[in-house]
C-alpha cells in the first residue's frame, strides 16, 4: 500500500515531463516554451484529475435505489 | 549526415539528433528531461535479491538477467505456448527494440544504476520489499522515457528534413 502523496507526486513528475518535452519538440520560439509547459501540464494534469473524478461519481450517479 | 542518421542518432541518447543539428540547448534538456525519467523509473524497480528488477520485466532482455523462477506461469517461457502473434509482436517490441527506444547509453546506465548503492539510500524500502504498486510507477516512467525518445527522434528528423527543404530553395522564396 502506498500513499496518496507518493501517487500524486509520481503523477506531477510524469505529467512535467511529458509537457516540457512536448513544449521542446513543439517547434515554437524559446521564449514561448514555458507557456507551452504551464498549458500542456495544466491540460494533462487537469484532464486526469476530471477522469479520475468522473469515474469516481460515475457509481453514485447510476445507483439504483 | 543525412536526416535518417540524424534522426537515428537518439538510439545512442535522447536529444543527440537536436544536438548535431545545431540546437544544442534544446538536445541538452530532452537529453536531461529523458534521462532523469528513465533513472527514476529504474530506481523505482530496481535489482532485488534475485531476477533483474525493470530489466527483466520483459523476461529474457540483452542482459539475459531473467532468473526468477516462481514468476507466474505466463510470465515464463513455458507461458510461450499461450502466447498469439500480437503477444509476440509486444514481447519482440518490450524486450529487442526498446533499449534502442530509450537509448543505449541511458540503457547502459540505467543497468548499472540499480545495481548500485545510491538507489537503496535513495528508497525509502529495501529492495526485496518494494510494494507492486511503486514498481509499477517506475516502468511506466522508464517506458515513458522510451516512447517519448521516439516521439524527440521524429522531430529531428522533420527539423533536418526542412532544414534541407529551406535550403535547396530559391533565395527570395523563402518566405512565400
Amino acid at each position: 500500500m502506498i500513499g496518496i502523496g507518493f501517487t500524486l507526486a509520481a503523477l506531477v513528475t510524469a505529467c512535467l515531463c511529458i509537457s516540457l518535452v512536448y513544449a521542446l519538440i513543439s517547434g515554437q520560439h524559446p521564449s514561448r516554451i514555458p507557456r507551452e509547459v504551464v498549458v500542456g501540464f495544466g491540460l494533462m494534469f487537469g484532464g486526469i484529475l476530471l477522469l479520475a473524478a468522473v469515474v469516481e461519481l460515475l457509481p453514485i450517479l447510476f445507483r439504483s435505489s | 549526415m543525412t536526416e535518417l542518421g540524424i534522426s537515428l542518432s537518439g538510439v545512442l541518447f535522447p536529444g543527440l539528433g537536436h544536438m548535431l543539428l545545431g540546437l544544442r540547448r534544446r538536445g541538452m534538456a530532452l537529453f536531461l528531461v529523458l534521462t532523469a525519467m528513465f533513472l527514476v523509473g529504474v530506481t523505482l524497480h530496481p535489482d532485488a535479491d534475485r531476477g533483474g528488477g525493470f530489466y527483466a520485466k520483459y523476461k529474457k532482455n540483452v542482459f539475459h538477467t531473467y532468473e526468477d523462477y516462481t514468476a507466474p506461469f505466463q510470465q515464463t517461457d513455458r507461458g510461450r505456448d499461450l502466447e498469439g502473434p500480437i503477444d509476440t509482436i509486444w514481447r519482440l517490441v518490450f524486450i529487442y527494440l526498446y533499449p534502442f527506444f530509450v537509448g543505449l547509453v541511458n540503457y547502459l546506465a540505467g543497468f548499472l544504476w540499480q545495481g548500485s548503492h545510491y538507489v537503496d539510500a535513495l528508497l525509502p524500502y529495501r529492495r526485496a520489499e518494494i510494494p507492486v504498486a511503486v514498481k509499477d510507477i517506475g516502468d511506466c516512467f522508464a517506458l515513458l522515457a522510451g516512447l517519448l525518445n521516439l516521439l524527440v527522434m521524429l522531430d529531428a528528423y522533420d527539423l533536418a528534413v526542412n532544414r534541407r527543404t529551406l535550403a535547396a530553395m530559391p533565395k527570395g522564396a523563402q518566405a512565400s
